[in-house]
């Protein structure tokens, strides 16, 4: 457990600077990727690292990192890291809670004159949320070799703007490469929950173990019109093969447990019907799925059952159904030895915590690909995210943002000052 | 009896009538009291006064072309449909049976023959309903189902054109009491299926006896949205899964309870409808129906009783609002006759069965002895541009529909 005397008051006047770029009139926060407010936002954090004397590389596709040399540069560098960038209607928190928690400790660190024996890095990552260019997590994603450079600075926005343009339009445009953040020696993230697991459980901060494997699913099904007044037995409804295969999705994710007791995450959250007119059974409908789960197993099998099921119901009822995978992304483990480290620091502090997986993409899920990682979340009010009314406490902050900094200089090596 | 009826001439009329509001695809678009339904309406007057009928038309538009029987006191029979159609309807449905009930008085006027009763050929206005709600709305004010005043302050649901000033606009606001047709001897209706069954199976005539208890409704079931990647599945309250459940459930009871009756869920929508987002709201059409109303009944207060406790066990709120409710109609069994009487001599393959939908004959029989006779169409295709019979089907409907026509009009009173 470290001794630095990070100030809770002062992230919190941070966040509530930032949130002043891009704020909303219901207290939320536009500030999209690659916009002229995601340009003030990181030229505020450029001048706030500055202050403390951090020195500040960007790389070619704007991911924004600030160095604080270690006694022994030529270690690999311990890196804090998350993103300034909102949803159109998004929070205050999301995001950037992670990256000015990791100002502060950095902050606290030159006060105190202290020393690590790694460097220490400060990430700001381009295009987290993908709202204004898809996919989302695209500069860590590139920096971990997962898309190429050439295919982000191309993205077209649905507004008809490039990316490689705007970037170079707003003034973020580095020369430096971004694979070399995948010689980084461990990346640690705080973020939100987005979820309300914690604040439910009365608990302060949750050690994040994991990501869940997910795969998503398109299902069409394709029946015959039918008028309302014709006869049950010789109709093909779309709709009605659809319903016990949307069931089928919840009940295969509460059948299928892990022999460690984790249970999945099934969801059906578009449907389309088509003809959708007042008195015609539908002839087509399209859904899409998406299963989460902390075991690959798991998660095959639950697949497995879907498609079966998919093929017992397009018989029984004379219709077809086609399930294709659209989208996978594997179970992504985090790192023991990190894990370890925050769940120290939070024991140590009297702090109330949990393990818990992380269900959504994040920068660290990316980052785990290459270097080995940890996140911790903070809890959120009501599990609202991506939400203007996005809200936390300035108690879950500090308690977040002293777990980042335990288990972050535990694994720097904080020189006592 | 060897009228010379014209199946060639009806289908051409048909055709005929089709060119007025044609739409891609082979349809019609010509809603009630639109500027295309009034030339609808002068056509059919043209070639009413051409064979010497009388047309007359009451204040709500409803069209009467009547040809005197030998008795003029005797009350007389109607045959009618309507010649109006939906936005993307097709040429069929309505016309023809207008225009099969034009071409017997035609043949009766050709050949000289005179019926004891009088015929009258009846243009019912805005059975559809797209326009002016509800469906049928001209029938239901001459048969005292709704008040006159009521028809005429309706509005249209397209550019919310009083029904009263539609009728003047299009110059059919007749003078004639509504009252007059509600009392008549009988009511014949020929019309397409607008099923699969006839032509499924072969047959050639539908004789209805009656038509379906009906109810339809909206269905709201209300949860609370959330993150579908953060929230664990205990913790969610999923209107989608829930409504999933609710269709499973309610299907169910339609084939243990009543499986002759109808389920059919037609509109269906999530809110926020989002990938990655647990639906919070789903709204969707349910529309039971069955021959009995009180299997009817039965029906609802089961799925109401299931959708409330899959929604207890969710944690969910579900409404289910009724806004269509039909009593189940039994059409005339001595007309039924009439008509079974009428397909055995002319050689067609009949059968009894329901109408699914609902007919200006429905009101009628409010009234009179009234019945329906279908004929199929292709893949009971109806309410689309693609609605198609053959014409083997229209000669066949229009054989039996002018026997029984004329039987009744010359039966003993």
């Amino acid at each position: 457990m470290h001794n630095l005397p990070l100030s809770g008051a002062r992230l919190w006047d941070s966040l509530m600077e930032m949130a002043k770029i891009g704020g909303t009139e219901k207290g939320g926060n536009n500030r999209q990727t690659l916009t002229d407010v995601d340009g003030e936002g990181r030229a505020l954090f450029q001048k706030w690292g500055e202050a403390v004397g951090l020195t500040l590389t960007v790389d070619r596709l704007g991911n924004m990192v600030f160095r604080r040399e270690g006694r022994n540069p030529s270690l690999p560098p311990v890196a804090i890291g998350s993103h300034l960038d909102t949803q159109p209607t998004g929070g205050k928190f999301d995001g950037v809670l992670g990256v000015l928690a990791g100002l502060e400790i950095m902050r606290a660190l030159h006060e105190a004159g202290a020393e690590t024996e790694a460097p220490m890095l400060l990430i700001n990552w381009t295009n987290e949320e993908g709202s204004r260019f898809s996919p989302p997590m695209m500069g860590s994603g590139g920096a971990m070799g997962l898309f190429t450079e050439e295919e982000i600075l191309t993205k077209t926005a649905f507004d008809g703007a490039v990316f490689g343009e705007e970037l170079r339009r707003i003034g973020w445009e580095g020369t430096a490469d971004p694979a070399e953040l995948r010689k980084v020696g461990h990346y640690l993230e705080l973020h939100i929950e987005q979820g309300k697991l914690l604040e439910d459980a009365g608990l302060d901060v949750g050690i994040v173990t994991h990501a869940l494997g997910q795969t998503w699913f398109e299902v069409v099904v394709q029946g015959e019109e039918a008028h309302g007044g014709s006869p049950m037995a010789g109709r093909r409804d779309a709709l009605m093969a659809a319903a016990p295969l949307i069931s089928f999705v919840e009940d295969i994710t509460l059948g299928t447990v892990s022999p460690s007791g984790e249970a999945g995450r099934g969801t059906v959250g578009v449907i389309d019907t088509y003809p959708a007119s007042r008195n015609i059974a539908p002839s087509r409908v399209f859904f899409s799925i998406d299963m989460r789960h902390g075991d690959p197993e798991c998660l095959v099998r639950m697949e497995a059952a879907l498609m079966a099921r998919a093929n017992e119901i397009a018989l029984a009822r004379g219709v077809g159904i086609a399930v294709t995978r659209f989208w996978h992304s594997p179970l992504t483990p985090f790192d023991p030895t990190l894990i370890q480290r925050a769940r120290e620091g939070a024991t140590a502090r009297g702090l109330k915590w949990r393990d818990i997986p992380t269900g959504i993409g994040h920068d660290a899920v990316y980052m785990a690909r290459k270097v080995p990682t940890v996140m911790i979340f903070c809890p959120c009010h009501g599990g609202i995210s991506h939400n203007e009314a996005e809200s936390i406490t300035p108690e879950w902050a500090m308690a977040g943002m002293q777990v980042l900094a335990d288990a972050a200089l535990a694994t720097a090596g904080l020189v006592k000052p | 009896m060897n009228l010379p009826l014209s199946p060639d001439r009806l289908w051409d009329r048909l055709m005929e009538m089709a060119a007025i509001g044609p739409i891609p695809g082979g349809g019609n678009n010509r809603q009630a009291l639109s500027a295309l339904d009034g030339e609808a309406r002068r056509l059919l007057q043209r070639w009413g006064e051409q064979i010497g009928l009388t047309v007359t038309t009451d204040r709500l538009g409803n069209m009467a072309l009547r040809r005197e029987g030998r008795d003029p006191a005797r009350k007389p029979v109607l045959v009618g449909s309507h010649l109006d159609t939906q936005p993307t309807g097709g040429k069929f449905d309505g016309p023809y049976g207008v225009l099969a009930g034009l071409e017997i008085l035609h043949a009766l006027q050709e050949s000289g023959t005179v019926t004891e009763a009088p015929i009258i050929l009846v243009n019912w206005t805005g059975e559809e309903g797209s326009r002016f709600s509800p469906s049928m709305i001209g029938c239901a004010g001459a048969m005292g189902i709704l008040a006159e005043a009521d028809v005429l302050d309706r509005r249209a649901h397209d550019d919310g054109e009083r029904y009263g000033d539609a009728l003047k606009a299009t110059g059919w606001d007749g003078t004639a009491e509504p009252a007059l047709l509600a009392d008549a001897a009988a009511y014949f209706e020929a019309h397409i299926e607008q099923g699969p069954v006839l032509e499924r199976e072969g047959y050639d005539i539908g004789i209805v006896t009656g038509g379906f208890a009906t109810e339809r409704a909206l269905v709201t079931v209300t949860g609370e949205t959330s993150h579908a990647g953060t929230t664990p599945m205990e913790m969610r309250r999923d209107a989608l899964a829930g409504t999933a459940e609710m269709m499973v459930a309610a299907e169910a009871i339609l084939h243990r309870i009543a499986p002759e009756g109808r389920m059919t869920v037609c509109r269906f929508m999530v809110d926020p409808g989002a990938d990655g987002v647990v639906p919070g709201e789903v709204r969707f059409s349910l529309d039971y129906r069955h021959p009995s109303n009180a299997t009817l009944n039965q029906l609802l207060s089961e799925a109401d009783a299931a959708f409330a406790a899959i929604a207890a066990r969710r944690k969910l709120s579900v409404i289910r609002e009724p806004y269509w409710t039909f009593r189940a109609i039994v059409f005339d069994q001595g007309l039924g006759d009439t008509l079974r009487a009428a397909a055995e001599r002319r050689g067609a393959r009949y059968r009894d069965m329901l109408s699914g939908a609902g007919h200006d004959a429905y009101h009628a029989a409010a009234r009179m002895p009234a019945v329906m006779l279908f004929i199929p169409c292709h893949g009971g295709v109806s309410h689309h541009p693609s609605e198609s019979i053959s014409r083997e089907w229209s000669e066949k409907g229009l054989r039996v529909l002018a026997e029984a026509v004329i039987a009744t009009a010359n039966s003993k009173d």
